[in-house]
């Protein structure tokens, strides 16, 4: 009698345990940091650690095709061969695409995977629409200011001039897994790669059941879902004239499942002879954008679009990119100029909260 | 010997005024927004708000050096629980929850504070967008 | 230099480094980062009265870089030489004025000052200013390790010097 009780309450005692656990790793906490597409990147779950396994992997996989100082990622692929058709006339004949519509401008074919294929046409798409403020042709003249691997110079307007005849992604396309480009192009897709990331992290995530958490990706936020307490993310949009303090903020945007990528002049740059250069290449002069914004901010559920539109839109400057905004659909913005005054997109009216004073950008002017 | 009498009560004296010195830090710090800031090799790379935990989670801070520690967070603390440091001060520190004394690992370079930050009105974001990249 | 004090000198930095290391292996007293005996300094006072704080301060030289060798530790190696320099100096100031019979007063004051500059750069480099917090609590402690070691000393140099 007594051994019969004792195994049906340790039967008992069992499912509650297991019961409980099961309760408990459904609302853990998980985060992991990792360290990819040359930022910090930290994601966090509530819920299964194990489904940070497959973001991880996702990450890893993303890397290894969009990066541009991999030489075996896609886009290495893409800008070798490109070099090579430049460079020898006989392969460009024989791979020759003519552009829609018969232009002169002869492109090369170059066989990507569906990823990239698919990133190229976002990022051609939106190189289009904000006429080239945003092209991922920009490579060589970065190169020029050596932003990459920090060796940090001021190009001559010589120079400067070579290269821009480069850079135009207009009448590239995208057709099934084949991206057509000019020889002698050379693409990097950094200014839309995490965002890409991060919307393709948000699908993996919430297929794996997650409802509640952050994509942390160096300069962009994606929230799924709401906090475990059931109330919206609140994303700080980053001070710029206080760029390296954590807690200095112009004020946050409370969202749930929505993307909001900053780019800004205070994020990367470099000092020579008093003057600062920064990072974000206007497309059309091959200098850092002089624009009178020195951030903005972009909210959307498409991650992509908000990592390419943070930058074209910076290019614009404050009038171009209000206009620009007015006759697009799918995102809102918060602009700051350097005199510190501060600019939201009339959407964002209800889920902005700030301490300082801000201006409404209306759609009806 | 008299010597030596002026210099033990000296000494005396200074134990006496350092141990209430430290009775005063030990108190300090009560109530109030507490936030914990986890600084490696003198960068912040955490902040998290201790009151608005949850459920208890552990994470990694990994140095340039290699050395690692694994602070474990729980609502309204915060400690270190494992380190690659040979003399796991760190971990033997336990938990802290207020804002006096910190944990440090001094081979890996690591720190955990807590800062009270005045409750201002309103919240706080849960996470900033657009950090400096450099 | 004559061999005889080439040798002792040799010798006593041969203990000093047996001493730190074998202290070193002990496990922490308290969960706090610099609480040790320091045991160490023994060697430096004992130098430092036999011969002269030139002596001394090269066994302290020699023990601290030898030491950081000899345990490996590019980490730790920092803190203790900041510590065990600023100390000596200190220690060296005070040695003109105060009485031998009080050297012990010379070992705790100079273990204050050890204590105090591993705080120093421990903010410096770690940039957390509240580490200055543990400073009451390691100066009680140094007061007690330095007495200690002081007094040690006082005693090896009696038997030294008979």
């Amino acid at each position: 009698m007594k051994i019969k009780f004792l195994k049906s309450a340790a039967a008992v005692l069992a499912l509650f345990l297991v019961g409980c656990s099961y309760n408990f790793s459904q609302n853990e906490r998980n985060d992991r940091l990792i360290y990819a597409m040359d930022t910090v990147m930290r994601i966090t779950v509530y819920g299964e650690d194990s489904a940070l396994d497959g973001a991880e992997a996702e990450i890893e996989r993303l890397d290894a095709l969009l990066g541009f100082d991999d030489a075996t990622s896609d886009i290495s692929k893409i800008n070798s061969e490109s070099s090579y058709a430049s460079n020898n006339s006989a392969y460009a004949e024989n791979n020759v695409l003519s552009a829609p519509g018969g232009s002169q401008n002869d492109k090369i074919l170059v066989e990507v995977s569906s990823d990239t294929a698919e990133l190229l046409k976002k990022a051609f798409e939106i190189s289009a629409s904000t006429g080239g403020a945003f092209d991922p042709c920009i490579a060589p003249v970065v190169e020029l200011w050596g932003f990459y691997g920090q060796k940090y110079r001021v190009p001559s307007q010589d120079e400067i001039d070579a290269e821009l005849k480069r850079v135009s992604a207009s009448g590239y396309s995208v057709d099934g897994n084949a991206v057509a480009v000019n020889a002698g192009t050379r693409l990097d897709v950094g200014g839309i790669a995490k965002g890409y990331t991060a919307s393709k992290l948000y699908d993996l995530l919430k297929a794996d059941g997650i409802e509640s958490g952050t994509i942390y990706l160096g300069g962009s936020v994606t929230v799924i879902g709401t906090k475990p307490d059931g109330s919206p993310w609140n994303v700080g949009v980053q001070a710029p004239d206080d760029p390296n303090n954590p807690n200095a903020y112009v004020g946050y945007i409370s969202a749930t499942d929505t993307s909001i990528v900053t780019s800004g002049s205070y994020q990367r740059y470099f000092t020579e002879n008093g003057v600062n250069y920064h990072h974000i290449i206007d497309p059309k002069t091959g200098y850092p954008a002089d624009s009178g914004l020195v951030s903005v901010t972009i909210v959307s559920d498409d991650a992509t679009l908000c990592d390419g539109l943070s930058t074209a839109l910076f290019v614009m400057g404050l009038d171009q990119a209000s206009d620009y905004w007015r006759s697009a659909q799918g995102f809102e913005a918060v602009f700051v100029i350097d005199d510190g005054s501060v600019y939201i997109t009339e959407g964002l009216t209800d889920s902005f909260t700030s301490d300082r004073d801000y201006d409404i950008i209306y759609r009806d002017r | 010997m008299r010597n030596n009498i002026k210099w033990i009560i000296t000494f005396a004296a200074v134990i006496l005024i350092c141990a209430a010195v430290w009775a005063g830090i030990f108190n300090y710090g009560s109530g109030g927004d507490t936030t914990a800031v986890i600084t490696s090799e003198g960068k912040i790379v955490e902040e998290i708000d201790l009151n608005g935990v949850g459920e208890p989670y552990e994470f990694t801070v990994e140095n340039s050096a290699g050395g690692t520690n694994v602070v474990r967070v729980e609502n309204g603390r915060i400690a270190v629980v494992e380190a690659s440091c040979p003399d796991k001060v760190c971990i033997e520190s336990g938990f802290i929850e207020n804002g006096s004394l910190p944990i440090v690992c001094l081979p890996n370079k690591l720190s955990v504070t807590i800062s009270r930050t005045d409750k201002d009105d309103g919240e706080q974001p849960d996470i900033i967008v657009g950090r400096a990249l450099k | 230099m004559n061999v005889k004090k080439l040798v002792t000198l040799a010798l006593l930095l041969g203990a000093a480094l047996i001493i730190f290391i074998v202290e070193a292996q002990l496990p922490p007293l308290t969960p706090i980062p610099g609480i040790k005996m320091g045991l160490a300094n023994i060697i430096t006072l004992v130098v430092m009265v036999l011969y002269d704080r030139k002596s001394a301060f090269t066994v302290l030289i020699l023990r601290i870089l030898l030491s950081g060798i000899f345990t490996g530790q590019a980490a730790g190696f920092i803190y203790s030489a900041a510590g065990g320099i600023l100390s000596f100096c200190v220690m060296a100031v005070l040695y003109k004025f105060i009485k031998l019979n009080s050297l012990w007063a010379i070992s705790v004051i100079g273990a204050a000052a050890h204590n105090t500059g591993q705080i120093l750069v421990a903010v410096l480099i770690t940039q957390t200013p509240e580490i200055f917090y543990y400073l009451p609590l390691l100066i009680i402690s140094a007061i007690i390790t330095g007495a200690f070691t002081g007094i040690t000393a006082q005693l090896v140099l009696k038997r030294l010097l008979k």
